[in-house]
């Protein structure tokens, strides 16, 4: 166990520095500290806005939930997740198209009506589901 | 929630999420799921000839070149060089494949495409038959302005120098006056706005 921890850490370690090393050589300047920025970004985006966001979510979501039946919070969970990788994939497209493009077949669809589509899609399926799971609950109360 | 609900939930989602972004965006390049492309940077059929443009004639800096009535394609082999205007390309024999461009930026469109064999051309010039080619553009920038096509694409029968694509003149997005098309190779080495065909050392 001892050895194949230090094995992994070495492994680690080496490919990290042979990371940088390509990193410092290949890329210019400008582009290393776009990267550094992009970094910084990803650390400071997460922890200051996803994992706050989240938590309190959550927090709000346990706060009154005697009684209500673990399927709904799965759902609701599965939803929120699904909706988020959307959200993460379509937003950059809508920021870009907002941007324009010398090239008229890119881009080409109206994003933002159909990103709310979908989150509009997810909310009925899980107010539907959730809907039924409570009716379930009540006429078969859990022991 | 007991951990075996809140692992299961985690996996479910995953899963849900994963198949929902590839099912919303594959159909820029899967025919199956055209119809439920919602997010997908490109769409299948869209463009000038219902083919998308990865770079636009403008983009490239080409919109006089290409359109230049004196325009000829010069092959060149190790033993001879022939120039064809378009017109003496159009006259001769005349070969049609169906080849998508599949980009690299994840999108993929077929079309069916009309011109001259490559190795018609080559064997005119009497290009070797196990010479790498070069081809170059009328681009005068870019990382693919000039590619080097190797000897098993170039005699490929399917590998034209197109002229047309879906029943008309190609477009000027598309690489008028000729493009090459061949199979198998990635659509940024579909060489358009064809300048030039030179044999390299075999």
């Amino acid at each position: 166990m001892r050895y194949a921890r230090i094995a992994l850490a070495a492994a680690g370690i080496g490919l990290g520095v042979y990371g940088a090393v390509l990193a410092v050589t290949t890329l210019a300047p400008p582009q290393l500290l776009g990267l550094a920025v992009w970094l910084a970004a990803v650390v400071v985006v997460h922890d200051g806005v996803v994992a706050p966001v989240t938590s309190a979510l959550r927090a709000r979501w346990w706060r009154h939930a005697d009684g209500r039946p673990v399927v709904l919070t799965v759902v609701a969970q599965v939803g929120f997740v699904t909706g988020a990788v959307v959200s993460l994939f379509v937003l950059p497209e809508i920021w870009a198209q907002d941007r324009g493009s010398a090239n008229p077949t890119i881009l080409v669809g109206d994003y933002a009506l159909r990103l709310a589509l979908v989150w509009a899609i997810i909310a009925t399926v899980v107010l539907v589901t959730g809907r039924i799971a409570v009716r379930r609950s009540r006429r078969r109360p859990r022991v | 929630m007991t951990d075996e609900t809140g692992r299961r939930a985690f996996l479910t989602g995953v899963a849900v999420s994963a198949t929902a972004l590839v099912a919303l965006t594959a159909g820029q390049a899967f025919d199956v799921l055209a119809p439920v492309n919602l997010f997908a940077p490109r769409v299948k059929g869209q463009g000038p000839q219902d083919l998308p443009v990865n770079r636009t004639a403008a983009q490239a800096g080409v919109k006089t070149s290409a359109r230049d009535p004196g325009w000829t394609l010069r092959v060149r082999g190790a033993e001879r060089t022939r120039s064809y205007t378009r017109d003496e390309l159009a006259a001769m024999t005349p070969a049609e494949a169906v080849l998508p461009i599949a980009c690299v930026e994840g999108w993929s469109t077929s079309a069916r495409w009309r011109g001259v064999r490559l190795s018609d051309l080559l064997d005119a010039a009497g290009v070797a038959r196990g010479s790498r080619i070069r081809l170059e553009s009328l681009q005068q920038h870019g990382p693919y302005r000039a590619t080097t096509m190797p000897p098993e694409y170039a005699w490929d029968p399917l590998t034209l120098v197109a002229l047309e694509v879906n029943g008309e003149t190609l477009d000027l997005d598309h690489g008028y006056p000729a493009r090459i098309i061949a199979p198998g190779r990635p659509g940024v080495l579909q060489t358009k706005w064809l300048a030039s065909i030179e044999e390299l050392s075999s």
